[in-house]
């Protein structure tokens, strides 16, 4: 799908740092509000960075045949993982990494408004709908990709994307019939 | 990332073919959710120090391992964690160290463990058994008996500096080895010392107290409890009775004593009680006493009895009771 990653991949292979590096750039941003999702803001910088080093660690094992995009986004994702459960033993997760809530609709302009509404229903959704549906529409990655990621099935995947988006219209209909 | 804007709003293809197959899922309605939460803004914007940060500490992470190529080795450098906040480097790295720290214990924990423990060597009623020690003395080990050995005997230089000790529950022969050092045998309410000798040492519940009963048949022995120590020589015994200190040495013959090494009794003064635990012992079988037993001490020799019922029956003639046998065992009662 993105030819820059298969060439990023070889590179990687051979040790290349300059392609780690354009790597990290291409990528850091759409990493960690993925990672932020799973954890929380401040953690997904923590959760970022081990999963580059760690993508380093096994540069030597590569596997061409693999996408090395969601490569990465798994080894967040099990980063991200192993630093909610560190959390949850401390007791203190709630505090870190609820979702932030929006600021009161109210506030905002008209046009926004239906954006934050919008935001809080994917918010709401369940959380491997929300996880699966959000990778989809965000992440610009296909549905075998994030099975891989989220290790479950592509057809799952599509079952997820598609509840929540029935979800999602069943919610925008609700709101339109209640301001009209 | 050019070439994704012009398939921006499109369905995933997986979606789209989920939509031909439902054409009542309002398609229209759907696509357009699928366009505006697009629009959502994100969870977070990075913020560009951090990144930059972290830049950093995977370019130092990058060099510090070049040409280090095996997947599955530990990182010979960790990143410079600068994008944490110092409390929480200090947090990781006390982590660190009190894992090792933790690991470490409980290795020396294992290891004095293993170490420590020592041998058990159990002989069940109705056998009797001799055993070796790793020091060369020899242990008779009378009916239900139990004898500790720590492991460290294994280790000559172990055993001359921590000297060499056993802890013995039930009846025991000892053949000491003589190797300069001293030679203990601990039970629950006396200590024996020893340099080489041989020696008997009984320590029994008789009668629901602890009696430790110490008999030599070569050599020089000291017996200590209740904070008194007492010598015994060959052919002399002393007692230990619950917590108190050791009878005076007394005279004794020793083929009588130590019967029970060839098979048979010997009882001195003994209750029915403590006589009838012994037989059930050596003989395997159940003997049990009834409370309104009264009998009188027994004194008895026996050197080669056959079975436990003939026995008792003689132990009852002496004592003034009567044995039933049950299904289970005998059943001692008042005449």
């Amino acid at each position: 799908m993105d030819d820059r990653f298969d060439t990023w991949s070889r590179q990687l292979r051979a040790s290349d740092r300059t392609a780690f590096t354009d790597l990290f750039d291409a990528m850091h941003t759409p990493l960690l509000r993925y990672a932020s999702r799973l954890t929380s803001a401040d953690t997904a910088y923590d959760v970022v960075q081990e999963a580059f080093v760690s993508l380093w660690r096994m540069r030597a094992s590569l596997n061409p045949d693999r996408s090395l995009k969601s490569l990465l986004y798994t080894l967040v994702r099990n980063e991200a993982l192993n630093q909610r459960r560190a959390m949850d033993r401390r007791q203190d997760r709630h505090a870190e990494y609820s979702p932030p809530r929006e600021p009161s609709p109210s506030d905002q302009v008209e046009a926004n408004a239906l954006r934050a509404r919008l935001k809080r229903w994917i918010d709401d959704l369940p959380e491997r709908q929300r996880e699966a549906f959000r990778l989809s529409r965000f992440d610009d990655l296909t549905h075998d990709e994030i099975a891989e990621i989220m290790n479950i099935a592509p057809r799952t995947v599509t079952n997820h994307v598609t509840k929540a988006l029935q979800t999602l219209r069943d919610r925008l209909d609700e709101h339109r019939a209640a301001t009209d | 990332m050019s070439t994704h804007e012009p398939t921006d709003n499109a369905l995933p293809p997986e979606v789209q073919s989920w939509l031909d197959e439902h054409p009542n899922a309002d398609a229209d309605t759907l696509r357009e959710v699928w366009q505006l939460s697009g629009e959502v803004p994100p969870a977070m914007d990075p913020d560009p120090e951090r990144v930059d940060a972290m830049r950093d500490a995977l370019r130092s992470a990058t060099a510090t391992d070049r040409g280090h190529t095996d997947a599955n080795e530990a990182p010979t450098a960790h990143p410079s964690p600068t994008d944490r906040s110092p409390a929480e480097r200090i947090r990781s790295r006390w982590a660190g160290r009190a894992l090792g720290t933790a690991v470490l214990l409980v290795l020396v924990a294992v290891g004095l463990y293993l170490f420590a423990v020592p041998n058990r060597i159990a002989v069940p009623p109705g056998q009797t058994q001799t055993v070796s020690l790793p020091d060369g003395s020899t242990v008779e080990l009378n009916s239900g008996t139990t004898l500790h050995c720590p492991r460290w005997w294994r280790l000559p230089p172990l055993r001359s500096w921590l000297g060499r000790s056993v802890h013995l529950e039930g009846e025991a022969f000892f053949a000491v080895a003589e190797t300069g050092t001293p030679f203990r045998v601990d039970t629950k309410n006396a200590t024996v010392r020893v340099l080489g000798t041989r020696f008997n040492v009984q320590a029994r519940r008789t009668d629901g107290r602890r009696e430790t009963r110490v008999v030599v048949a070569e050599g020089r022995v000291s017996l200590a409890a209740g904070g008194a120590t007492t010598r015994l020589d060959s052919a002399q015994a002393a007692t230990v009775q619950g917590l108190g200190r050791p009878s005076a040495p007394e005279p004794i013959r020793l083929d009588q004593r130590l019967a029970w090494r060839r098979g048979g009794f010997s009882f001195a003064d003994a209750s029915i009680r403590a006589i009838t635990a012994e037989v059930g012992r050596r003989f395997d079988v159940s003997v049990s006493v009834r409370a309104n037993v009264e009998a009188r001490p027994v004194t008895l020799q026996v050197t080669d009895p056959e079975s436990a019922a003939p026995l008792l029956r003689d132990i009852c003639r002496a004592a003034g009771c009567r044995v039933d046998s049950t299904t289970t065992g005998f059943v001692i009662q008042p005449r």
